[in-house]
């Protein structure tokens, strides 16, 4: 018998039952480590450990072609209950890719909603080699593109707002974020909505009392870059006279996270950051720090797409632990600002731009705030056709759910996703990994090493 | 079967109300709980 099971439910509702023929899913995948047969499912996450006595009817299951019409009546009722309720079997009507795919949209087409990113300035302290920001010709923001954001946030009717303020460097006018993200959380207060708020910093200027302002504010939390341990970070991320930042970044950091949130996003480059240990200093730093949380990110050459395809992989291998084990395995939802109808990045002189990566570019004219509440619609639909789950070579790619398209302005500029896992092998060596952290086996270590001795 | 991660729902997941902007890392959308991973 068929049970009524979450995912099944998910897909065709009330109807699934006893009649019901069953096939294989699109994201199965069956592994063996150190003896032991390992299940797991991309579209759900559900992971799990055959016993002996059921890998011979269990592993033909998993293992067949996706979308293969089974035979379930040969089945252990209890086995058959726990592969159709981790969406290993699906009903022979559903169509997970679609699924997938609708529920990718929904967010993204949502005007319920609502994303504004203010850049405060284009002007930024550092010099660090691979920003494509003209910081140089930068500007601050002009008191009436000021008041038409806060115009569209008070006319918005969204229910969730998120509010980030990037740069250029934004603590170079910290005063106006503070205004800015004050009369934003008072005009959404009258409307009973909570922003979310965020402020994206490479944090030489963080220090105490800039900290205490922000957060009294409402600016609750905060992102800073590190790049590495302090010889790496030295190297490249420095002020414009090409003093070292390291140091005071750290401290800024630890002093401010007793009031405030932070993310710390570690750069890291494939042919630079070659071992774990080079950011072993960075997790040593804020070990003990609650309220800061780690994560590593690919640098992005902007010049050089190879190098940040390369980067990127380099996030997933090398520094498993803030990347490759994941608290969630189920699909994400992926998307980003650009490809959302509810989101904005407003420039200083008003401008739009659609993704981070083209503030203090030459980019499309999108419009201005100053004239149109909403960026130009037309240049925003190109954007709004990325569909990894209706397009090859995403498609038909059994890692989707897990990678989740990567960046959709990578794909659109050159073509092609930057895939997270080149392999079948590096991704079953993700399932595997992820299963070891699970099971508390060697290999699951949250922390990295040292550099060893000598 | 031993699980070891359960299933999710994706539609449960994926609810409007369960979405958000994480905003960390380029302006992204995630789940709730689903950034940091």
């Amino acid at each position: 018998m068929t049970p009524r099971l979450p995912y099944a439910t998910a897909v065709c509702g009330p109807r699934c039952g006893a009649e019901d023929e069953m096939k294989t899913s699109l994201y199965n995948w069956a592994v063996e480590d150190d003896g032991r047969m390992i299940i797991f499912n991309g579209a759900t996450g559900c992971m799990a450990e055959v016993e002996r006595e059921h890998e011979d009817t269990v592993g033909p299951i998993v293992a067949a072609a996706p979308g293969q019409v089974v035979d379930s009546s040969r089945l252990d009722p209890a086995v058959l209950s726990k592969l159709a309720g981790g969406g290993f079997l699906v009903p022979d009507d559903a169509d997970e890719r679609e699924l997938l795919r609708q529920v990718m949209l929904a967010p993204r087409l949502s005007t319920d909603l609502s994303y504004m990113c203010v850049v405060p300035t284009t002007r930024c302290n550092f010099a660090c080699p691979y920003c494509t920001q003209e910081t140089e010709s930068g500007e601050d923001i002009r008191p009436e593109v000021e008041e038409k954001i806060l115009e569209a946030i008070g006319r918005s009717h969204s229910s969730h707002l998120s509010l980030t303020f990037y740069g250029g460097e934004p603590l170079l006018i910290p005063e106006t974020c503070c205004r800015i993200c004050s009369r934003a959380i008072e005009i959404c207060g009258a409307k009973d909505v909570v922003p979310n708020t965020l402020l994206v910093t490479n944090g030489y200027l963080l220090d105490e009392a800039t900290a205490i302002r922000l957060r009294d504010s409402g600016v609750a939390h905060a992102q800073v870059t590190i790049d590495g341990n302090r010889a790496y970070h030295d190297g490249r991320r420095v002020l414009k006279d090409g003093s070292a930042t390291f140091e005071r970044i750290v401290r800024n950091v630890i002093i401010a996270s007793s009031h405030m949130r932070i993310d710390v996003r570690m750069n890291v480059d494939d042919d630079l950051h070659r071992e774990s240990w080079s950011l072993y200093d960075v997790e040593q730093a804020f070990l003990r720090c609650g309220n800061v949380q780690l994560h590593v990110a690919p640098t992005r050459w902007r010049d050089d797409p190879d190098a940040t395809q390369n980067n990127m992989h380099c996030v997933c291998h090398r520094f498993p632990q803030w990347h490759f084990l994941r608290k969630r395995l189920e699909a994400g939802v992926p998307g980003c600002c650009a490809v959302a109808l509810g989101a904005r990045v407003v420039l200083p002189d008003g401008d739009f731009v659609l993704c981070w990566d083209e503030v203090g570019t030459s980019h499309p004219d999108y419009g201005s705030i100053l004239s149109s509440p909403e960026p130009d619609p037309a240049l925003r639909s190109s954007w709004m056709r990325w569909d990894p789950y209706g397009e090859e070579p995403c498609k038909t790619c059994r890692y989707l759910p897990t990678c989740r398209g990567s960046c959709p302005r990578d794909w659109l500029e050159t073509g092609s996703p930057f895939c997270e896992f080149r392999s079948e092998g590096e991704y079953i060596d993700f399932i595997k990994a992820n299963y070891r952290k699970r099971a508390g086996q060697e290999g699951g270590a949250d922390s990295i090493q040292p550099r060893p001795a000598g | 079967m031993k699980i070891i991660a359960e299933a999710v729902a994706v539609l449960d997941q994926y609810g409007l109300g369960n979405a958000e902007w994480c905003g960390v890392d380029c302006g992204r959308m995630c789940s709730k709980g689903n950034f940091s991973e």
